[in-house]
């Protein structure tokens, strides 16, 4: 029987058509599964006394059409993607909530450099500083002339304790994410990758970029209205252009190099899990 | 016997066939099919999706292996799987003995109907 007559051959290839949609590793499981299951079905029609033409179409038949296994096969890959959307949508807001740490540690270092409060504050805090509270304000620096000035200096501390806060919380979620991607890469092998480098570096190249021109901008415009408030968006605006840098650095190498990062040849299945958590 | 009746135990019935000892999916079909006498119409490739969502939820694990010359994915159950097997066996059976009893009750008035 020539290939082109063989229906295991047929079957395969609409099996594969059937599974571009999978991940490549269930694709290639389940091809290497169905085929094995079809021959050894085959060989034992023809025992039972078919030609290896009825045998193979016997097995092909008692297989199940390929778009329904390759089907049933893609909603249970369902589950991973939602568990790798779920895995990278936390990662990423983790990262994000550090880098507003990381902010909030640079207003600190602008506070100590002598930057003043009333360069850090913001607009928001304009209301605060109102005529019923000014002698309050004025107590607290009895050199200024306003009580705007003393006012931001006093509430710019607002700007750096929720920052810091959420900071520590992504360092936090992403250690907690760690062990528990490491805990479940032992017994649930594939089951709880991140959604490809490709996918997660793209989204968090761009939102990084865009958030960091963006406070770029409302810093801006700060300056250019007094400076009043200018802090709070530039001390922001350099954390969210590093990690968009980083993020597309990394999907520039991603490209480069292919999606995958390749495990060593006879790595330890400790380094193996290691090499899918850093993934 | 209808076919989505063993769809819905179908993850049972494989961590059943594997308690016995670690096969392929090839082996696992051969022996539900010997064992329930092919009560169970189901198409051998349905047997793959349920494993690999067995392995996704920790029930089972598997390894590659050369057998007869091919390469085969051989599953075997783990302490999870067993675990979760004990406590479908017992609900199973509560179930069994529950639908036996209302049919036994039944039984004067299925006779009626069916004639």
């Amino acid at each position: 029987m020539t290939e082109g007559e063989s229906p295991i051959e047929d079957y395969l290839d609409q099996l594969f058509s059937a599974s571009t949609s999978s991940s490549p590793r269930n694709a290639r499981y389940l091809l290497a599964e169905a085929e094995s299951h079809l021959r050894d079905a085959a060989t034992a029609a023809k025992q039972e006394g078919m030609n290896e033409l009825e045998a193979e179409q016997e097995a092909v038949r008692r297989f199940g059409t390929a778009s329904s296994i390759a089907r049933k096969d893609r909603c249970r890959a369902l589950g991973d993607v939602l568990r790798g959307s779920a895995i990278s949508g936390v990662h990423l807001a983790a990262v994000g909530a550090v880098a507003v740490g990381v902010s909030g540690v640079l207003v600190e270092l602008l506070r100590a450099a002598g930057v003043s409060g009333r360069a850090l504050g913001g607009p928001a805090f304009r209301p605060m500083a109102s005529s019923l509270s000014c002698p309050s304000w004025l107590a607290a620096d009895p050199r200024s002339q306003t009580c705007l000035g003393p006012a931001m200096a006093v509430l710019s501390d607002r700007l750096v304790e929720p920052r810091i806060l959420a900071g520590v919380g992504g360092l936090v979620v992403l250690v907690a994410l760690l062990v528990f991607r490491h805990r479940k890469s032992a017994t649930h092998v594939g089951a709880w990758e991140p959604l490809p480098a490709l996918v997660t570096d793209s989204i968090a190249a761009t939102a990084f970029a865009g958030a960091g021109l963006a406070l770029l901008g409302f810093g801006a415009s700060s300056l250019a209205d007094g400076g009043f408030g200018a802090g709070q968006w530039l001390s922001a605006a350099p954390v969210a252009l590093l990690a968009a840098c980083f993020y597309g650095g990394r999907l520039l190498v991603t490209l480069e190099t292919g999606p995958t990062m390749p495990t060593p040849r006879g790595a330890s299945p400790r380094r193996r899990r290691l090499t899918r958590v850093l993934a | 016997m209808s076919r989505d009746l063993v769809k819905g135990h179908l993850d049972f019935l494989l961590l059943a066939t594997l308690s016995a000892a670690p096969a392929h999916g090839y082996a696992v079909m051969t022996a539900l099919r010997e064992r329930s006498n092919g009560a169970f119409g189901l198409t051998e490739g349905a047997v793959y999706p349920a494993l690999h969502r067995l392995e996704d939820r920790g029930l089972v694990t598997s390894d590659w292996r050369e057998v007869n010359g091919r390469r085969r994915r051989e599953y075997r159950i783990t302490a999870k799987g067993s675990a979760r097997l004990g406590v479908e066996g017992r609900e199973w059976s509560q179930m069994v003995t529950a639908v036996d009893a209302v049919l036994r009750a039944a039984k004067p008035a299925l006779a009626g109907g069916a004639t």
